[in-house]
């Protein structure tokens, strides 16, 4: 495509079937395959897969596993993706925003961009290359080592120095398979902002003609001194896939980064984002809205890990809990020893629609310093009786007022977005089509 | 209009109504008056269909129809309206928006047109203007952080946004101060006519001296007890409401 580099640094290859369940047998599939040696070979990677094959892929003794069983997933057989020739218009795709670049990437594998290669002050390369995208600790979460394994294409999107993108950027993830073999992706992405870039960048995801499959992303962030990113995450119709979402921001001196993730309509989906505070006055913000119905199980692991003194982290997660559907939050923040005058905030409220539905909340605050202030809060409840008499005795029927009680609910939300045009998209569309 | 039969009602077993009778015809002003505990708010909480109340026995007919059979929306789609002792805060709904649904539920109701959106915004102009209710507080997020008074001002105007057939304004008047009180009983003045009627529960004859009705009558311990023109709210005004205790138990 035009305006995109490509480095390879490897030749191409294919695997076509893996098993996760084995982690010997997936290190032997991997090598009877042709995996790239130096993949292999690569401490991060020998370490994170020697760990992974003694600790096992994580069970629901493991505490940050709890109520997110992985069985399922992981005892099936799994294709990779292929490479995909087709093309998308972004326009077919909701929520469309017409003021947006877009970037098409079909199965994590493969990029497609409109209008790339004007934009002065951003770079596009996709690489092979032997990095892990996102440093974790195995036993934990190995997803990020199994993306770095998996994935084929490392998508960097580089913002040079001083440069404000002021037109959002649009990741469309399109994951699209024509096999009857549940599919594995493994989308990685790389955002570098350079000192006093500043960037908006959307990700979304869309699943076309696939039966069964995981999703397991791995998308990193890196922001330099005095940048800004605002980065909003919709996870949305997201039914035959299951998703693994991974997400870690660098946040460095004077700069602000803004993760907002919106989880609708979608069946099984684990969050993890973490926000890392590595030079003072760094600030990071962490929103989300999660609408669960069905038997849906929405986990959000969020952890804002204050490293630096003087840095500020605010976060807010709202639910809305319908029908049968099961959410978890697990809000970590750490405030290291030298992370002195740290302002860090913690909400985390749920609206249950239904009587089976079920929050499983637990804000998890470790602080070594002594000079911070730091908060948290975690509230639940049904929708208010008393309010929703009084819309009725107005004229307005129970559901209507259900969804004008619930829309009021997570506005604060939505407000919170910074593109005008997503904010309005979210405020007419997204409960009225759960029908509150 | 309205016309209550024998109405008895509970909450949580505890007989609280025990057999009311009232009629209240097109263009008339009905006061309930009557002292604490008397049953005035839960008469007001039964025709706007509050679901804790228990009806045992009597009937509530309005405009010809069983309203005890309908829902508070359906009751509110046929023309009663009722103005809350305690209206509700309800955070991240606006004034208007609030306004805009509840009126288009109810023009739906009754098989009209939704109003547009620049129609809604003169229409809410003019009648925000009858209760000095400045413009800016219909965006504000509904009661919340009004003042008793402000509240009070915003269920007037609800009322004249939506025009009632029977409008039931359950203490409206406690907690205002007179400019307040006069606010509001200009509101509800100038809403009177012909075809619509009021029912107004008040515990003092204060707001009668505002809004002067057809008739009063006073509640107690569950029954209307005695029945006047607006001459009686005066009489209890001055005597307190002991010598109808005594009246009632001496029959």
């Amino acid at each position: 495509m035009i305006g995109l580099k490509k480095k390879s640094h490897y030749p191409e290859f294919n695997i076509p079937m893996i098993q996760l369940y084995s982690l010997e047998t997936l290190k032997e599939q991997l090598r009877v395959q042709n995996y790239p040696p130096a993949f292999l070979d690569n401490p991060q990677f020998t370490d994170g897969l020697s760990s992974l094959t003694k600790s096992g892929l994580p069970t629901p003794r493991n505490e940050e596993w709890k109520y997110f069983p992985l069985n399922s997933l992981l005892m099936a057989d799994y294709a990779l993706p292929f490479v995909s020739s087709k093309q998308y218009e972004p326009k077919q795709f909701q929520p469309f925003v017409a003021t947006a670049h877009h970037l098409v990437i079909i199965n994590g594998n493969y990029v497609q961009s409109d209008t790339f290669e004007n934009i002065k002050g951003l770079t596009v390369i996709t690489e092979h290359s032997p990095i892990l995208n996102i440093v974790t600790n195995p036993s934990d979460n190995p997803f990020p080592i199994l993306n770095a394994l998996l994935h084929k294409d490392r998508i960097v999107l580089s913002i040079d120095e001083e440069y404000d993108l002021s037109t959002p950027i649009h990741i469309l993830h399109i994951i699209e398979s024509d096999d009857s073999m549940p599919l594995l992706a493994s989308p990685t992405i790389a955002i570098n902002l350079a000192k006093n870039a500043k960037a908006k960048i959307i990700e979304s995801y869309h699943v076309l003609h696939v039966k069964k499959g995981l999703i397991n992303t791995s998308f990193s962030v890196h922001a330099d001194q005095d940048s800004e990113l605002h980065h909003i995450i919709i996870q949305d119709g997201l039914q035959d896939c299951a998703l693994i979402y991974n997400c870690e921001s660098i946040v460095k001196g004077n700069a602000k980064v803004q993760d907002h993730v919106i989880v609708h309509d979608s069946n099984k989906v684990r969050n993890t984002i973490t926000g890392k505070l590595v030079e003072e006055h760094a600030l990071y913000n962490i929103y989300g809205i999660v609408s669960g119905d069905k038997q849906s199980l929405i986990d959000n692991h969020t952890i804002v890990d204050h490293i630096a003194p003087h840095c500020e982290s605010n976060e807010l997660f709202k639910h809305v809990l319908d029908e049968s559907s099961t959410a978890v939050f697990n809000g970590k923040i750490f405030v290291r020893l030298d992370a002195q005058k740290t302002n860090a905030y913690q909400s985390n409220r749920t609206l249950l629609l239904s009587p089976k539905a079920t929050i499983n909340t637990k804000p998890q605050l470790e602080i070594f310093a002594d000079d911070v202030k730091c908060s948290h809060g975690a509230t639940t409840g049904s929708v208010d009786e008393e309010a929703l008499y009084y819309l009725r005795a107005r004229g307005i029927p129970r559901e209507v007022g259900m969804r004008l009680l619930t829309d009021a609910f997570i506005g604060e939300v939505i407000q919170l977005i910074e593109i005008e045009e997503l904010q309005s998209y979210f405020t007419n569309s997204l409960l009225l089509r759960s029908g509150g | 209009m309205l016309n209550i039969k024998n109405l008895h009602a509970s909450i949580e077993e505890k007989p609280i109504l025990k057999g009311i009778n009232l009629v209240v015809n097109p263009g008339e002003v009905h006061a309930i008056m009557g002292p604490n505990g008397s049953g005035k708010s839960t008469l007001a909480s039964i025709l706007a269909g509050r679901e804790e109340y228990t009806v045992n026995e009597g009937t509530i007919e309005f405009n010809g129809k069983d309203l005890l059979e309908m829902t508070p929306e359906e009751r509110a789609g046929e023309g009663v309206f009722l103005a809350f002792q305690y209206p509700v805060e309800i955070p991240g709904v606006s004034t208007a928006n609030f306004l805009k649904t509840a009126l288009n539920e109810i023009r739906k109701y009754r098989g009209l047109e939704t109003i547009d959106a620049m129609d809604f915004l003169t229409l809410m102009k003019e009648k925000a203007k009858l209760v000095e209710l400045d413009m800016s507080f219909l965006q504000r997020s509904l009661n919340e952080g009004f003042s008793g008074g402000e509240k009070k001002r915003n269920e007037i105007f609800q009322m004249a946004m939506l025009e009632p057939k029977l409008a039931i304004l359950d203490e409206t008047d406690s907690g205002l101060d007179i400019d307040a009180l006069r606010i509001v009983a200009q509101g509800v003045n100038s809403l009177r006519s012909p075809d619509k009627a009021t029912i107004l529960i008040t515990h003092y004859q204060r707001l009668l001296n505002y809004i002067v009705p057809d008739f009063v009558h006073v509640l107690h311990q569950g029954k209307i007890v005695k029945t006047g023109g607006k001459e009686l709210a005066l009489e209890l005004e001055e005597k307190g409401y002991d010598w109808i205790k005594e009246e009632v138990s001496l029959s």
